[in-house]
This record gives C-alpha cells, structure tokens and sequence, in this order.
C-alpha cells in the first residue's frame, strides 16, 4: 500500500476551503427555509381568506401604516411559476401548485442537510488532525535541548 | 530546502494547474447550465398543469406584461434548446480537459516518484 504525505499547509488550506463551504451550504439552508415559510404562509392566508370581504392590510413590514381595503376579491390569485412567469389563476390551481413548490423546497433542504452533515464530519476530522499536529509540536518544543 | 525541478517537469506542472482551473471554470458553467435547464422544465411543467383560463405575465423590469401559454412556451423551448447545445459542448470540453488532466498527472506523478525513489532534493528532477 502506498502512502501520500501531504503537507500542514495543504490541511490548512482544506480546512478553510471547507469551511468557506459549510458556510455557504447553512446560507442556502436558511434561504430555502425562508422559502419554505414563504409558501407555507402564501398557503395559509389562501385557505384563511373568505372572499369578498372587507380586510385591513399593512402598507410597510413592521405595521406602522395600515390601511382598509374593500371587496377584496380572491376568485384568482397571481402565484410564481418561477424565472419571469406568475400566473393569475384559481385558488385551488394555485395551493395545487404551492404544494409542488413545498415538496420540491424540502427535499432540497433534505439533500442540502445530507450535506452540510458530510462538510461537517470532515471538517471536524481535519480539526482533530491538525489538533494532533499542534499538539505533536508543542510537545517537541517542550523538550529540554539536548535530551 | 529549495528542491531543483526541471524546467520540463515545472512546465507540466503549470500546465495541469492551468487546466485543474479550466475544468474548474467549465463544472461552474455547467452547473449553472444544469440548474436554468431544471429551472425551465419546472416552469413547463407548471403550465402544462394550469388550467386553459389561467393568465400569464412576465416581468419585464419593474412591471408585468400580459402574456400568454404558447409565447411563454417558444420563449423557453428556444432557451432550453440553446442550453442543451451548449451543455453538450461543455461536456465535451470536459471530457477533453478530464482526459489531458489524467495523461498530465500520471507523467508528474511518475516523475515525482522517480525523485523521490532517488533520495529527494540531490540533482535534478526531471519528467
């Protein structure tokens, strides 16, 4: 069996690529679940709105302007079909395609975790190794001279 | 320690640098590639599914235009069709740098091994 050696600079360098790599991986984590929010409360606010009715709605995010709307009228709603396209159609065709979006958005989540999972063994692999490392030369450097 | 190589074996080293970054260069693209063609076959499919009375609109800048199923349909059929040429073409680039890659390294490889086999730094290293 041959053996490769590979430099401390070479662990190194793999540690902070891997790193630069789980944090990449946690940022399309939480942009997935906000995703995922996103359609759960597009979702929820379908199935909780009655149809023509009167409904006070927030001009900004936090609340500060609200403002009243009348005969607000949900026969059809305009959902993202994704790059440029929404599409102006019934609520039932619209939770339909909601919930495609859903299962879609979870399981990239799912794949995204099995990931992040792996990046993260690895890295704390590589931690252990270069923990090792500094350990073996702190230990050499303790050594009386001449022992 | 500054270990001589020869001019021969740095060259080659050079060069397999240059197309690790290459087949870099194309994997990105072609990831990109890859995640616009997943991208158009979902919006087809969702359009297949809609309803015949459902209104479609594109974003155009800031506003939305009124569109309709078969031009959305042309519009991304020629993109896709684009993609996919240009998807076979990234393949093939690859497959082409993949190859030049493996030919490369196992020369260097040999050559290293050689070096090393002859007690490390004393002449020369050549491929």
């Amino acid at each position: 069996m041959s053996q490769q050696a590979i430099s401390l600079e070479e662990v190194l360098a793999a540690a902070e690529q891997l790193k630069a790599y789980i944090e990449n991986l946690q940022n399309v984590l939480n942009e997935l679940g906000e995703r995922l929010e996103s359609i759960t409360s597009s979702k929820e606010a379908i199935a909780a709105i009655p149809n023509k009715t009167d409904y006070i709605v927030s001009l900004d995010k936090r609340g500060y302007a609200l403002a009243k709307v009348t005969g607000f009228n949900i026969d059809k709603i305009y959902v993202y079909l994704g790059l440029n396209y929404y599409a102006f159609a019934q609520p039932q065709d619209v939770i339909k395609l909601l919930d495609r979006e859903e299962e879609d958005v979870k399981k990239s989540i799912e794949s995204v975790q099995g990931e992040l999972a792996k990046a993260v063994n690895e890295y704390n692999r590589i931690s252990a190794i270069l923990q090792q490392a500094r350990e073996s030369l702190d230990s050499e450097e303790e050594e009386p001279k001449g022992a | 320690m500054a270990e001589k190589i020869s001019p021969e074996l740095q060259a080659q080293l050079g060069k397999l640098k240059d197309i690790q970054e290459r087949l870099n260069l194309i994997l990105v693209d072609k990831s990109r590639i890859e995640s616009e063609l997943k991208e158009i076959n979902k919006v087809l499919e969702e359009l297949s599914l809609l309803s015949q009375d459902s209104e479609l609109f594109k974003i155009v800048g800031n506003i939305m235009v009124k569109t309709d199923k078969t031009s959305i349909e042309k519009e991304l059929n020629d993109k896709k069709e684009l993609l996919e040429l240009r998807q076979k073409t990234y393949q093939k680039q690859e497959s082409l740098l993949r190859k030049q890659y493996e030919e490369l390294q196992s020369k260097v490889s040999s050559a290293l091994s050689k070096y090393y086999q002859q007690g490390g730094s004393g002449g020369t290293m050549k491929a």
